[in-house]
């Protein structure tokens, strides 16, 4: 199996991720943005971008030049802009409450309350999970294409779902526990829910 | 006046409506419509509502005051 490339930090993005340049391999002199740093990957660099909650080091691949061309036409997965992501967190914000907004912007993470227990937002693929019994997970459940949005949106999608359809969000999750590390597929266990029809 | 904002790369994008303009009513109704094509969910803030107190609506609302459309979630 190939192994995540080598490759050069650029930067050091907020939220503890860094854009990187990949230095070998197919995708060499693609920026990345690596949302986790870890042991080099041991599955191919194409399949750990299509699949990023399947990882124990997951990051996001941001599929623009390191150096453009005056004629490089414009991808889908652009990062976005520092623009965009003041935008998602002004939206954020004007959704949270008064304790959310607050723990957000002194901590970056914030809790939402749900029949099932209490989810953490704030890691990407890495949400925090204390059942109603205090069991606690970790789980990881990420809007489709979610590469495409800045952070603050993610977590607009998520904290709308958790609020509105909780039951559903724990039958996509992929799930962790932290007590005896088993991990598995949605549904969480615990919580009454039967395993979702595959389509 | 009524906004729908589609969670997007730029953060998000902004569809305004009056309820007393029709035209303008007929094209937030077709963005709407085409946005759950795309098997993206709606959530609606009913005027007053708090903002914490979003539905989901499945058929567009042009009494609603926001609506955010937001991605369908998956695990890994």
């Amino acid at each position: 199996m190939a192994e995540l490339p080598r490759f050069k930090v650029l930067e050091e993005l907020d939220h503890g991720r860094q854009l990187v340049e990949l230095l070998e391999g197919e995708l060499a002199g693609t920026t990345v943005v690596l949302v986790a740093v870890s042991t080099p990957g041991l599955r191919p660099l194409e399949e750990l971008v299509a699949d990023p909650c399947g990882l124990e080091h997951p990051f996001w691949l941001d599929p623009r030049p390191a150096r453009p061309t005056s004629r490089a036409p414009r991808r889908r997965g652009l990062a976005p802009s520092a623009s965009a992501e003041r935008r998602a967190r002004e939206l954020l914000m004007a959704l949270l409450d008064d304790d959310q907004r607050e723990s957000f912007s002194n901590s970056g993470r914030f809790t939402v309350p749900t029949p099932y227990g209490t989810v953490e937002l704030g890691e990407l693929f890495n949400l925090g999970f204390t059942t109603t019994l205090g069991e606690r997970f970790s789980l990881c459940v990420v809007p489709t294409s979610a590469a495409e949005l800045p952070i603050c949106d993610v977590w607009v999608n998520l904290v709308l779902v958790l609020r509105a359809e909780p039951k559903r969000f724990m039958e996509v999750a992929n799930w962790r526990h932290l007590a005896s590390g088993q991990r598995g597929e949605g549904p969480v266990p615990g919580l009454g829910l039967s395993p979702r029809r595959r389509r | 006046m009524g906004t729908m904002r589609i969670l997007d790369s730029t953060g998000d994008t902004v569809v305004q409506w009056s309820e007393l303009d029709d035209r303008a009513v007929l094209e937030a109704s077709r963005a709407f419509d085409a946005q759950r094509k795309l098997r993206r969910m709606a959530f609606a803030r009913l005027k007053g509502a708090a903002p914490t107190e979003s539905v989901k609506i499945s058929s567009f609302d042009p009494s609603a005051e926001e609506i955010i459309f937001v991605r369908p979630i998956v695990g890994g």
